[in-house]
């Protein structure tokens, strides 16, 4: 992973802006946001509910409904096109093929009234331009390749038959039936038990390799990332807030919001009654407050802090951080 | 699915004969009687005893429903003496016409109802679902005989596009088959335009919140995210999915396509079982009356059956056996 800002990034995302208007009022649910994704990496964004990452990467493959949604600005650099701007049938080739997605909610993602190899097929009928028989073949690999028994079987059976471990399977299946370039999992394994996700997250480490995949992995759960990243991106209220080699967040985070989330975890060593918490709520994005939106929760902020938004700065090579005072420095 | 189908069709048997127990109690305590209707003011006290005796026996209510039920599953539901046939005769000369109008109207107001719903709901709040709301709910507040008298009024009086009465044109009795259904369409349009008007009314709004609950899911989120074009989305899979509840309604549309017929068929005296029923109340000519309702009973078991079978046929989450 050292050398890889050598190379060209697979995904650049320069200053995306996708904002939504509400009744409630404007919401910018990404606001200014940049990152790049390289060729074999992992890249995981960590962030609580409601932070802008579900939506940062639906931006990807414009997914997001719009309206209510509005792209307002930026760019989505993907093998030399900018997602924003290219055609709708230009993106349609994209999703599915080259970008592809896993959602969170395996038991509701799947069509229930379409059998498994049929869902499968399609995309490869789609992209691939396969017949029938060679697609229901391919299906049946794609099947055997996330480790579902019986696939022949599978291939011929509703949705409602498999278990959520098993449809959240079916669904890396579909994603990967195309071996596309990038893999954005929006928090794969939070519905799935503790043991099942172990299982998936193997999986998708294996297969990241077998296939030759970017992944963009998204989650709120820090042992995951651990697990599964090779650079970690924290969001917080729609901004980027810190982004650096994995080993580095856990290590020396230093925007005092990861700080706060890597001491959240419950910590086997110290033995503790209570576990540390953030103090207060995560900000309403269409109210948010003045200057840097994590202020009001934040221990070491300053009037400055709560009067301007703090610019994301390059702290240490490949290791950026959107504050004042990184590391929580003191001031006077 | 075959023994569900079976066991459901025996389950038919005793709601049938349930219903027909509630509908032979209802019109043997209504008031009056057949003879009441068909005696001569100037008759004798004797004769007019011996003329109940003979068409209305005074026997014990279980006795003449025995009686009756007996006959009418060997398919003799009586003599209907205002016709001075069988009433199984009278019902089957009238009853295709009811049917006719009610299957074009079921089908009209589902070619047009159920598009409207989906383009209501893919495009909710536009101009268009707003549009279309508005009609609708014109539709459903709309009663049928004032609808149907101003229709009437443009097509038939003023415009004379279309006939005004009847469901065939008695010039044509002696035409070919082809040229005689023909002139039955052409004497339906209006009739089944104003029985299906509020029945698109509700296939619409149907339509339209379930395919609103539906292009909200997960799964079609899953099916942009392959790259699949809107209108694959939309036209199949969310279209499988919101058609589920819809088949469920179209069963139970049947008895009130019927019991609407009545109104459309007396306003444009089309020979329908509908226009019959009404006459068989007001004659108190219950044997007739009696015979329609178990027609329409079983029509409406036929229908709610055909429902169920098609909810299995469209949701494979559905097992039966």
């Amino acid at each position: 992973m050292t050398n890889l800002e050598k190379k060209t990034p697979l995904l650049e995302v320069k200053n995306l802006k996708t904002y939504f208007y509400s009744s409630g009022g404007l919401v910018k649910a990404v606001d200014d946001v940049s990152f790049e994704v390289y060729q074999g990496e992992t890249l995981g964004i960590v962030g609580e509910s409601g932070c802008g990452k579900s939506m940062t990467c639906m931006s990807l493959a414009r997914l997001v409904e719009c309206p209510p949604g509005k792209y307002e600005g930026g760019e989505i650099l993907f093998e030399n096109q900018d997602m924003l701007k290219i055609s709708e049938e230009d993106i349609r080739k994209i999703r599915g093929n080259k970008i592809s997605y896993i959602f969170q909610e395996p038991m509701t993602s799947l069509n229930p009234v379409y059998k498994i190899g049929k869902q499968i097929e399609e995309v490869l009928i789609l992209h691939r331009d396969m017949s029938k028989d060679q697609a229901k073949e391919e299906a049946i690999k794609a099947l055997e390749l996330v480790k579902i028994p019986n696939p022949e079987r599978i291939v011929n059976e509703y949705p409602f038959a498999l278990s959520g471990g098993m449809r959240q399977r079916v669904m890396i299946a579909m994603a990967l039936a195309c071996s596309p370039k990038l893999l954005v999992a929006d928090e794969p394994t939070t519905a799935l038990d503790v043991t099942i996700q172990a299982q998936v997250l193997d999986l998708m480490n294996n297969l990241k390799q077998q296939v030759d995949t970017s992944i963009l992995f998204i989650t709120h759960d820090l042992s995951v990332i651990a697990e599964m990243a090779d650079r970690v991106m924290v969001m917080y209220a729609g901004k980027v807030v810190e982004l650096a080699n994995v080993n580095t967040i856990f290590e020396t985070p230093l925007h005092p919001y990861t700080i706060g989330l890597i001491g959240s975890r419950p910590d086997m060593s110290t033995n503790s009654d209570r576990l540390n918490v953030i103090p207060g709520n995560v900000p309403d994005l269409s109210d948010l407050p003045e200057g840097c939106a994590f202020s009001p929760r934040c221990p070491f902020a300053s009037d400055k802090c709560r009067s301007s938004m703090p610019d994301l700065v390059e702290v240490a090579p490949g290791h950026t951080v959107r504050c004042f005072y990184p590391g929580g420095e003191k001031h006077e | 699915m075959r023994n569900y189908t079976i066991r459901r069709i025996l389950q038919i048997i005793p709601v049938f004969l349930g219903i027909l127990f509630i509908l032979f109690f209802i019109i043997d305590k209504a008031p009056g009687s057949i003879t009441t209707n068909i005696m001569d003011p100037n008759m004798t006290p004797e004769l007019k005893a011996a003329l109940q005796e003979k068409l209305d026996p005074n026997l014990p209510f279980y006795t003449k429903f025995f009686n009756w039920i007996t006959e009418a599953l060997k398919g003799n539901f009586g003599y209907s003496y205002k016709h001075y046939r069988p009433v199984i005769d009278v019902i089957g000369e009238n009853i295709g016409c009811t049917f006719a109008l009610a299957l074009i109207a079921l089908i009209f107001s589902m070619l047009v109802g159920i598009p409207c719903g989906i383009i209501s709901a893919t495009k909710q709040y536009s101009a268009a679902d707003n549009i279309l709301t508005v009609f609708s709910l014109i539709g459903l507040a709309l009663p049928t005989f004032f609808f149907g008298l101003i229709l009437l009024k443009i097509f038939a009086a003023d415009l004379k596009w279309l006939p005004t009465f009847g469901i065939s044109d008695p010039m044509k009795a002696n035409a070919p088959l082809l040229v005689k259904i023909g002139d039955w369409a052409y004497h339906l349009i209006l009739p089944s335009l104003v029985l299906g008007l509020a029945e698109i009314a509700s296939f619409m709004r149907y339509t339209r919140s379930s395919m609103l609950e539906v292009i909200r899911s997960d799964y079609i989120r899953t099916a942009r995210a392959k790259g699949l074009s809107e209108k694959i989305v939309i036209y199949k899979h969310a279209f499988r999915n919101a058609m589920i509840p819809i088949v469920t309604l179209l069963g139970f549309r049947i008895p009130g396509l019927i019991s609407g017929a009545v109104m459309t068929e007396t306003i444009f005296s089309l020979p329908g079982v509908g226009k019959l029923s009404v006459e068989a109340a007001t004659t108190r000519n219950y044997p007739l009356l009696l015979g329609i309702n178990a027609m329409l009973t079983m029509a409406t078991l036929f229908g709610t059956l055909v429902a169920d079978l098609l909810y299995a046929a469209v949701d494979p989450r559905i097992k039966y056996d």
